[in-house]
């Protein structure tokens, strides 16, 4: 009997020694550790839609091509940070709600031309005459889109401030001009636990 | 009745005697392989005796397997196995109060190990390398200024610095181009050099750019050698009774069962305290310097740009003695303990205060040892050369001198790229 009661004191304190695993709302806010995370991303995903799709900078690149639509490709954004984050998340989301919006066309990155190149090149020795995609026919980019993702850090002892600020500049291919800059700052106050029981 | 709780309790203490990290003689196991060059083998082990470490100090065993690998021998798997000690090692920040409570009672290992200062730096550096070697400058530079971080934070609370690691961030800043962040790390490098002085540790020379050399790009070969010393646990009993009194000292190689036996033999002494207290172990190593060879020239010798052997002893004289004021109370705790619990059973009866009185003593004699952690299989010392390469694919040879200069061994890295205006890094780890 006494074995038994032990036994059920000790089995639920083992189970909880497990992993546990809860969904969560992808808008929901949970800071771990300090560090970048999701949110971060996507607050500046978000700053760096609106601030593009209400920029003076559209009218300005549909004048420069005459009516027709401006043809944007991505550049790199520069991790200048101390922190290893990919910048391929908001990057992306941009590019998708710039797509959406219907006001600009993108090209395929330097990365993803490789393989779209390769491609053709198989086509054109096992396609079909009709269904195989003619070399030379591709659309260059009238702007890039590059930028940097910068950060200043104040630490003492366990506590810390964070200081992140992203920049996003359209440039213009021919001209070297840049057309727009969009800018996220973002600042965290981190105290980490110094003691725990 | 009486003997069942002594064998329980002898039980007991085997139990707490094996949680005391990795042995002396499987470290030597492991440098014996390494000596050898045979990093498979070495890596073998270290994944075997994974459970000596424990989940408590899954860093170091994350950072043994790794860093004894070479750019010739290169796996990707490296970099996700210093992360994870990264990770480890942040997640040690906030200190357990009941850890820290129980290392006065059984012994350090109660504590997870957290990294020494120049530990640190030395895994930033291993991450740097691991990603110059996946060609990804990006990450490698994330990298560098997080190690410039962590090196300025020390600066500014403890005036410790790393010369070489310092230098390294400058050269790299200068590949990237951020001639300001280079300056700085420059400056810092060369006055560590100078606090260094007595560490033989010297900062490269420049290289000196001409006309001639605007079709040569620069080659940096980092000879990672030797093996840094390792600590070893010395216990000394000093036990009496009426008769008179008797000084034992172990010297750090027992097995298990020697450490038992001579915590039951402490036990049934009757008055006895065990300190123990960590000693550095030097590993003898063959190789004192090396020589760059060119598609078969000779073209440069190495220079010793860091000593990590003189920072792992400095850092051990300088923790020498918080180490042993710790050492001496957690023997006081100790013997205060044992005599307690035996002057309270004495009331009841003398024969099990006696008992209670060898049983405690056994017990933590057996659980007195030394912190003797440390990340062991970083290399003793690193040497470079730095050449400008006329442009082109080059044979690259490393000859591995010894005190007279006579060649042991070679490395040879076949068809390198060096490319014009830019910078290669190679390096080689040799324990020999």
């Amino acid at each position: 009997m006494k074995k038994l009661f032990i036994a059920l004191l000790v089995c639920p304190l083992l189970l909880a020694c497990g992993t546990k695993v809860k969904r969560m709302e992808i808008e929901q806010v949970k800071d771990v550790s300090g560090s970048w995370n999701d949110t971060d991303s996507r607050e500046v995903a978000k700053t760096m839609i609106d601030e593009c799709l209400n920029g003076a900078w559209y009218a300005k690149a549909l004048k420069e091509k005459k009516g027709a639509d401006p043809v944007v490709i991505v550049g790199t954004v520069r991790n200048d940070s101390m922190e290893h984050i990919n910048t391929n998340t908001f990057i992306e989301e941009l590019q998708r709600a710039l797509i959406n919006s219907g006001k600009v066309e993108f090209v395929a990155s330097k990365d993803e031309r490789g393989e779209i190149r390769e491609e053709r090149l198989e086509q054109d020795e096992y396609s079909s005459e009709a269904t195989r995609k003619a070399f030379g026919k591709e659309v260059g980019a009238d702007y890039m889109l590059s930028g940097v993702l910068s950060d200043i850090k104040d630490q003492e002892g366990s506590k810390s401030v964070v200081f992140y600020q992203v920049n996003l500049k359209l440039i213009n291919i021919e001209t070297n001009k840049i057309l727009w800059n969009g800018q996220k700052q973002i600042k965290k106050y981190v105290n980490k636990k110094a003691f725990k029981l | 009745m009486k003997y069942g709780r002594a064998l329980a309790a002898l039980c007991f203490i085997c139990l707490l005697c094996a949680c005391t990290g990795p042995s002396v003689r499987y470290k030597h196991k492991v440098i014996g392989d390494m000596q050898s060059h045979n990093f498979e083998a070495a890596q073998a082990r270290i994944k075997n005796a994974q459970k000596t470490y424990g989940r408590r100090d899954a860093s170091l065993y994350y950072l043994d397997l790794s860093a004894q690998q070479d750019s010739i021998n290169y796996s990707t798997n490296t970099l996700t196995l210093l992360t994870e000690a990264e990770n480890r090692q942040e997640a040690l920040y906030a200190k357990s109060i009941s850890q820290k409570m129980a290392s006065f009672i059984i012994n350090g290992y109660t504590e997870p190990y957290r990294l020494k200062y120049f530990e640190m730096g030395y895994l930033f550096f291993y991450k740097i390398l691991a990603y110059l070697q996946e060609k990804n400058l990006q990450d490698a530079l994330v990298e560098t200024r997080t190690m410039v971080f962590f090196l300025d934070k020390l600066r500014e609370n403890t005036g410790k610095d790393d010369p070489f690691l310092q230098y390294f961030a400058s050269q790299l800043f200068l590949m990237w181009g951020a001639y300001s962040d280079a300056r700085i790390c420059k400056e810092n490098a060369e006055n560590a050099y100078i606090n260094f002085a007595d560490s033989y540790a010297k900062m490269p020379a420049k290289v000196q750019f001409t006309e001639e050399d605007r079709n040569k790009g620069l080659l940096t070969v980092q000879h990672l050698n030797g093996m840094i010393p390792f600590l070893i646990s010395q216990k000394t009993m000093v036990a009496w009774n009426r008769f008179g009194f008797a000084i034992g000292t172990t010297n750090g190689y027992e097995t298990v069962d020697q450490n038992v036996l001579t915590a039951a033999l402490a036990g049934a002494y009757g008055d006895a305290i065990a300190v123990a207290l960590p000693k550095v172990q030097e590993v003898p190593y063959e190789v004192k310097g090396s020589r760059l060879l060119v598609d078969g020239i000779t073209v440069a010798e190495t220079t010793l740009v860091s000593n990590l052997t003189y920072l792992f002893k400095k850092n051990f004289d300088e923790e020498y003695n918080k180490i042993l004021i710790t050492s001496a109370v957690r023997a006081a705790t100790k013997f205060l303990i044992t005599k307690s619990a035996q002057n309270g059973m004495n009331k009841k009866d003398n024969t099990v205060g006696s008992i209670t009185d060898i049983i405690l003593t056994s017990l933590f004699t057996a659980t007195e040892n030394a912190d003797t952690r440390s990340w062991f299989t970083l290399p003793a010392q690193i040497r470079e050369a730095n050449v400008l390469v006329e442009e082109g694919k080059h044979e690259i040879k490393l000859q591995l001198l010894d005190e007279d200069n006579k060649v042991l061994d070679e490395h040879l890295w076949k068809d390198v790229q060096i490319n014009r205006g830019r910078h290669t890094y190679l390096y080689v780890r040799t324990a020999k």
